[in-house]
């Protein structure tokens, strides 16, 4: 009942002074807002990362030639099938390792048509240890290793801009100038930050590559199945393939490792195109906002009690006791505080959505990742702070004596 | 008696902090529909006896008795509720909230009416009749006159009923025509059943009262009944 009257007296003094209720509101606004769109920006780029540590597959373990990868290409390989029968033998826990070698800037042509596309020269297993199965035809086969057949799968972007209506099934296909037959097509994968558009490739018998296209012994590539998704199994499998392989290079303890050893997470952790320090910095940002939203809040609120004298002393000469002062005078620092975090909520989630609009490669638009719940919790504990804030001006309030508050000459 | 002050005795700490008495050993009585004007020098305690009487104000030592009963020992929720349904202040700086319209800020004490009344239908609009304000009820403060002004504060006063009306200075913002409107409306009141206190240094509004008691350094000095001037 004393609530629902000084809520009244409440709403209709923040009504009455809209700039100064504005004035109070800025902050809070400004900290929700970031709040919101930090939080909404982070969920669109950690599912993007976390999408293209997917794309690798979730239970792998990439080794890649070279201390270090530049923009998806590493350095040349320098792994050989030896490595790949070592870690065959010496890791435990996998459950299978395969060798890959890759060329990524292939000329290929059919008729008229060409592209450059990345092949892929793999053996059965890479299929399933990469989930990239055939969506058509068959895929490598033993028979195809053992006789160094001429055969390829091709991506869909291949196949959309090298044959376009026309079926690829059985047709021909030059790869760098030597002609190959297309036994299947790749299914759709899409593009990932990790590696670019996955469906513009080529998959050729590993052997094939070596005697027909490039003379190249080294593997490019080394991939690690674990048998479980368990990012603890994953890391002790990546630490057992580094010892193997640094003994395998004769590699010193001292010196840098000449091929990069990659898990799922650490691939995520390397494809976030905002840094972890830039998030928590626009985190802290906003609680700054909340913190300057609060000291308006005790600053404006408070100089106001002191012009409001006359109105405090009237609304105790009429009827009203120290609590409904207080109560009134609280529950306006907590409307402005709740309007504040309302409006900023709401730009947040504007600015959140028209990022992830502007640049949907680095956030991902998703309208899951705009919101969630949990978000809440941000403007929240801003307006918690701004409400209690608010009891300073509300207790001041209350210490007004009303017979001076009345005086002529106060 | 309505109101019934005895030995009443109130003092303020200076900068200093050294108590300095204003009120001094001090009886009141006033009986139902009085119409008391109280006259004093500045500083003489007049509106600090008024305050204390309004409840806004506890003395330091003293008893007030309230229409028989003790309110000077009530705690404040009962003292607050009493202000809000039993006695009426008219201010000299009138005190209308200028965020709110006329009717609003006549209709303000039952916002703090913890019997949950609301004003019966037409009610607002009658006492904005008897102020002589009819029609203006939707005009906010800065659009009044000062002597308008009074008169919203007097409608204000009266709008739960207010047995009693304490007014400090009322009439010194207003010029001598528009004052003696607002007194004529206090003389209406007293003839209604109300009683009126009224402090004031004027000597010619003082005359219009039919008691007028004086005081000096905290005292009465003198109480005196009059004919109607």
């Amino acid at each position: 009942m004393s609530a629902a009257r000084n809520l009244s007296a409440a709403v209709r003094v923040v009504s009455a002074m809209p700039g100064r209720t504005l004035l109070l509101m800025l902050p809070m606004i400004a900290g929700t807002a970031l709040a919101m769109a930090t939080l909404a920006i982070e969920r669109g780029v950690s599912r993007k990362a976390d999408e293209a540590a997917e794309s690798f597959g979730l239970d792998l373990v990439t080794v890649r030639s070279g201390s270090r990868v530049i923009a998806g290409v590493s350095e040349e390989g320098k792994m050989s099938e030896e490595d790949v029968k070592a870690l065959q033998q010496e890791v435990r826990g996998y459950k299978v390792i395969i060798g890959v070698r890759r060329e990524d800037k292939t000329p290929v042509s059919v008729g008229s048509r060409s592209g450059v596309y990345k092949v892929f020269a793999v053996t059965p297993d890479w299929a399933e240890v990469r989930n990239f199965p055939a969506e058509r035809g068959k895929f490598i086969e033993q028979d195809d290793l053992d006789n160094n057949a001429r055969v390829c799968l091709i991506g869909r972007t291949v196949q959309r801009e090298l044959f376009g209506d026309r079926d690829p099934m059985d047709q021909e296909v030059s790869i760098n100038q030597v002609p190959f037959q297309v036994k299947g097509v790749l299914v759709e994968r899409g593009a990932s930050l990790a590696e670019g558009d996955r469906d513009a490739r080529l998959v050729v018998p590993i052997t094939t590559f070596y005697n027909r296209l490039y003379k190249r012994i080294n593997l490019d590539q080394i991939v690690v199945q674990a048998k479980a998704r368990d990012p603890v199994v994953l890391a002790d499998l990546a630490k057992q393939v580094s010892a193997v392989l640094r003994r395998q290079h004769h590699i010193a303890e001292d010196q840098p490792e000449d091929v990069t050893v990659r898990t799922p997470q650490m691939i995520a952790e390397t494809s976030r195109t905002i840094s972890w320090t830039v998030f928590y910095m626009m985190l802290g940002l906003s609680g700054l906002c909340g913190i300057v939203a609060a000291v308006i809040i005790v600053l404006v609120a408070g100089q106001a009690i002191r012009a409001r004298r006359g109105e405090i002393g009237i609304r105790r000469a009429v009827g009203a006791t120290p609590g409904d002062i207080t109560q009134q005078i609280w529950v306006e620092c907590l409307i402005v505080s709740l309007l504040g975090g309302a409006i900023g909520t709401l730009i947040g989630l504007g600015g959140g959505w028209a990022l992830a609009h502007w640049r949907q490669t680095y956030f991902g638009f998703n309208p899951n990742d705009i919101f969630h719940p949990l978000d809440l919790l941000g403007p929240l504990f801003l307006v918690v702070l701004g409400s209690l804030a608010g009891l300073l001006p509300a207790r001041a309030a209350t210490r007004l004596d009303p017979a001076e508050a009345l005086c002529p000459s106060s | 008696m309505l109101i019934d002050v005895a030995d009443l005795e109130k003092s303020y700490r200076d900068r200093q902090g050294t108590p300095v008495p204003v009120i001094k050993g001090l009886s009141l009585q006033v009986a139902p529909g009085e119409f008391v004007a109280i006259r004093g020098s500045s500083g003489s305690g007049k509106s600090t006896l008024l305050n204390i009487l309004g409840c806004l104000d506890r003395p330091d030592n003293g008893r007030y008795r309230f229409d028989g009963e003790d309110v000077g020992s009530w705690p404040e929720r009962r003292r607050a509720a009493l202000r809000n349904r039993r006695i009426g202040f008219v201010f000299q700086a009138f005190h209308l909230l200028p965020f709110l319209t006329v009717e609003q800020n006549i209709d303000l004490p039952y916002t703090y009416n913890r019997d949950g009344r609301r004003p019966p239908a037409g009610h607002v609009q009658e006492l904005l009749r008897l102020v002589g304000l009819e029609g203006m009820g939707k005009r906010y403060p800065g659009e009044l006159s000062g002597g308008q002004e009074q008169r919203v504060a007097v409608a204000r006063a009266l709008v739960l009923g207010a047995e009693l009306i304490l007014a400090d200075e009322p009439t010194g913002n207003l010029d001598a025509t528009t004052a003696g409107g607002v007194i004529d409306l206090f003389q209406r009141l007293v003839e209604q059943g109300k009683t009126v206190l009224l402090v004031t240094h004027d000597p010619a509004i003082s005359a219009r009262a039919r008691r007028q008691v004086v005081i000096e350094e905290g005292r009465i000095s003198s109480d005196q009944k009059v004919g109607q001037a």
